[in-house]
């Protein structure tokens, strides 16, 4: 219920917000951009999974003093460390490097965005990497267009960086009102109390003008008109430090957990050090001053100074942290615990049972079974087809007539949850059980397996099947819909017949299900001539008849799979009978003789 | 020698010993049997039935049927001779 009326509620709220304010609407157009470039960003470096840019990570990042000198070096060359944030949390999300190495980039990066304060302050340069952001945006959209898919990869890091760079600068012309507000001798006081309302202003400022050297610019140009005091600007620093992890928050938000816990990592870190740094005030003005003067600096050199203090902060913190990187990676993945995917479990494979072989493969055919209860489902939706539709006795035709609704199923998720993990406990159970058992009892157990792996490809050719059939089954072309609704009907069928040997305890033999296999070739549209007549009248396009003859293929190998796992897991009688009825089945020799038989009663008549 | 293989051929009669061909055999017939049976009740339902979708298929199971049946004899014939030339 709640679900059902948070996003309207949140859209009425934007769009209102829109109405009344202009830089609202700038700053949250801003958001979307910044956030649709972290979605680009992440396709893009998932295109490099398993390639050369994720062997070059691993071994620039495989020791932490190479974590720290890869963040050292990319946030130097880039000059903004939240820049280099954004990009690990990408690289993290695409699982092209681990949370450690992670955290000891982003530690690294703090140390390289000093060289920024020195070049600002010693130089009075401002390297603007924002500058490359429209021929990045060009570029990429330009290469996302190619078919290689590694030029699509860096097609997509482009424009994602672009728009990245978009979306900060929608959200700096927002915030520029509230920029020409802050007046830091408003607030200019004493004492620990000044440096706590200083140092919060230095976080606004940095959040507001999405830059921590944009707020150093500030402090400057405040210091050198004495708007502020030494202590206050330095406080302001910290601030700046704190503030500019924004950024990796916002870069977060469309992130895996790993992404989130790098996020906070970084937001821990620089809180922590913020502290020690506002705690410990007085003696760090002293060491700056020493140094200052050592290096023959004059007293009132605020810049330099300024700069000399943002780098001990930095390189403080780190050392600080580096040895402590473990216990954050551990703290920050106990608050942001893994989202657990509720997985279907073994209900029978019990261990106890694995020294008594009758037992244990009673305990594997029946998980067997629990794992086609969970594809049932799948199977059934994948077809638009309900598992109370199934299981009634009414006419699948008229229902598949009346209902035309394609239901929405993500197979590859149900697939993740319902089977996977379930189908990987039968495999682990069976390579245990085979140890303590007679050739005989084996055969049983491989037969079992088999029917696993038959259900598992019965899921897969459902999902290849499913594409085309969600988008025919409501075409306006309606022979192409009639034999999509043929498929329906037919394979409704086969799972209903399977659940009448499966529910009904006077259920007929396995040896029934050979009718489906007649009925299968009997309704092949490929082989029986319907397709040819349906592209000769041109009642279908040939590419509509491609996808029909593709999908004729994956509904062979459905029924197939499902009639052989049915014929593995419904047989029942003991082991001779079961070996008797398999001995007399009919294979496809035989359903072609069958085949031949009718057609050749068929010309005679 | 005449004796001993009469023995044994009167074991095989009279069911006695752990054939695997024979107890195959044995398991093989009752499924061909409850196949006639089930082929009897079809053929009965077939002359009652109006509906052409529903005779379409029974025609079909009474086809795989017969299929199936005529796969178990030819099979029983080969484990017979297997028996005989295994003696």
């Amino acid at each position: 219920m709640l679900r059902n009326i948070l996003l309207p509620t949140i859209l009425a709220i934007l769009a209102y917000g829109f109405w009344i304010s202009p830089d609202f609407k700038e700053i949250s157009a801003g958001v979307a951009i910044f956030l649709f470039g972290m979605l680009a960003l992440q396709k893009g470096f998932a295109t490099f999974t398993g390639g050369v840019l994720e062997k070059i990570l691993r071994n620039s990042t495989d020791k932490m003093w190479k974590s720290l000198s890869f963040g050292f070096a990319a946030a130097t060359l880039m000059q903004s460390s939240s820049l280099v944030s954004v990009i690990t949390i990408s690289f993290l999300s695409s699982g092209l490097i681990g949370l450690v190495e992670g955290v000891g980039i982003i530690f690294g990066a703090n140390v390289g965005t000093t060289t920024g304060a020195w070049l600002i302050a010693g130089f009075g340069l401002k390297v603007k990497i924002s500058a490359y952001a429209m021929p990045m945006l060009v570029f990429g959209v330009v290469l996302v267009f190619q078919k290689t898919k590694y030029l699509k990869g860096i097609g997509y890091i482009f424009a994602g960086l672009g728009f990245l760079f978009l979306g900060i600068h929608y959200m700096k012309e927002g915030f520029e009102t509230f920029q020409n507000q802050i007046s830091l001798t408003d607030y200019a006081m004493e004492g620990l109390y000044g440096i706590l309302v200083f140092a919060l202003i230095g976080i606004l400022a940095t959040i507001i003008m999405q830059s921590s050297h944009a707020t150093l610019i500030l402090v400057i140009t405040a210091l050198s008109v004495d708007q502020v005091s030494y202590a206050n600007a330095l406080a302001l620093v910290i601030g700046a430090n704190v503030g500019t992890t924004i950024t990796a928050i916002m870069g977060s938000l469309t992130s895996n957990t790993n992404g989130k816990r790098l996020a906070l990592s970084d937001v821990l870190f620089k809180v922590a050090a913020g502290i020690v740094f506002i705690l410990l005030m007085n003696p760090i003005m002293e060491l700056v001053n020493s140094i200052a003067s050592m290096i023959g600096l004059e007293e009132t050199d605020y810049t330099l100074k300024l700069a000399i203090f943002h780098t001990i902060f930095n390189v403080s913190g780190v050392i600080l942290m580096v040895p402590l990187i473990n216990p954050l990676v551990r703290l920050v993945s106990n608050m942001i615990p893994e989202r657990v995917m509720p997985t279907a479990a073994p209900m029978f494979l019990n261990g106890s049972a694995l020294e008594l072989p009758d037992t244990s493969i009673e305990a594997v055919r029946k998980e067997s079974i629990h794992l086609y209860d969970n594809a049932f489902s799948i199977i059934a939706h994948g077809l638009s087809l309900h598992r109370h539709d199934i299981l009634s006795g009414n006419d699948l035709g008229i229902i598949i007539e009346s209902n035309q609704e394609v239901i929405d199923i993500d197979i590859d998720e149900q697939y993740n949850i319902n089977i996977k993990y379930l189908y990987s406990e039968i495999i682990g159970y069976i390579s245990k059980a085979i140890m303590v058992m007679t050739p005989e009892q084996n055969e049983e157990l491989f037969v079992l397996r088999a029917a696993c792996r038959d259900i598992v490809e019965a899921i897969k050719d459902t999902k290849h099947l499913h594409k085309n059939m969600s988008q025919y089954i409501n075409s306006d072309n309606e022979y192409i819909r009639a034999e999509y609704n043929k498929i329906r009907v037919f394979l409704g069928s086969v799972l209903r017949q399977i659940s009448e040997m499966q529910y009904n305890e006077n259920h007929p033999s396995v040896l029934s299900l050979d009718t489906i296999k007649l009925e299968m070739k009997e309704n092949d549209t490929t082989n029986n001539g319907q397709l040819e007549v349906l592209i000769r009248s041109s009642q279908i396009t040939p590419l509509m008849a491609t996808s029909l003859m593709n999908d004729s293929a994956y509904v062979y190998d459905v029924t197939k799979n499902l009639v052989q796992m049915a014929e593995a897991l419904f047989a029942t009688g003991d082991i001779t009978t079961k070996k008797a009825e398999r001995s007399i089945m009919l294979n496809e020799d035989d359903v072609d003789e069958i085949m031949d038989i009718k057609e050749a009663i068929k010309s005679l008549g | 020698m005449k004796t001993k293989k009469l023995i044994k051929k009167a074991q095989q009669l009279i069911h006695i010993g752990n054939n695997e061909h024979y107890d195959q055999t044995v398991s093989l017939k009752e499924v061909l049997k409850a196949l006639k049976e089930k082929k009897v009740l079809l053929k009965e339902k077939l002359e009652q039935e109006q509906d052409k979708k529903k005779i379409k298929s029974i025609n079909r199971k009474l086809e795989v049927i017969s299929s199936q049946r005529k796969k178990g004899l030819n099979l029983i014939k080969k484990l017979k001779k297997l028996m005989v030339t295994a003696d």
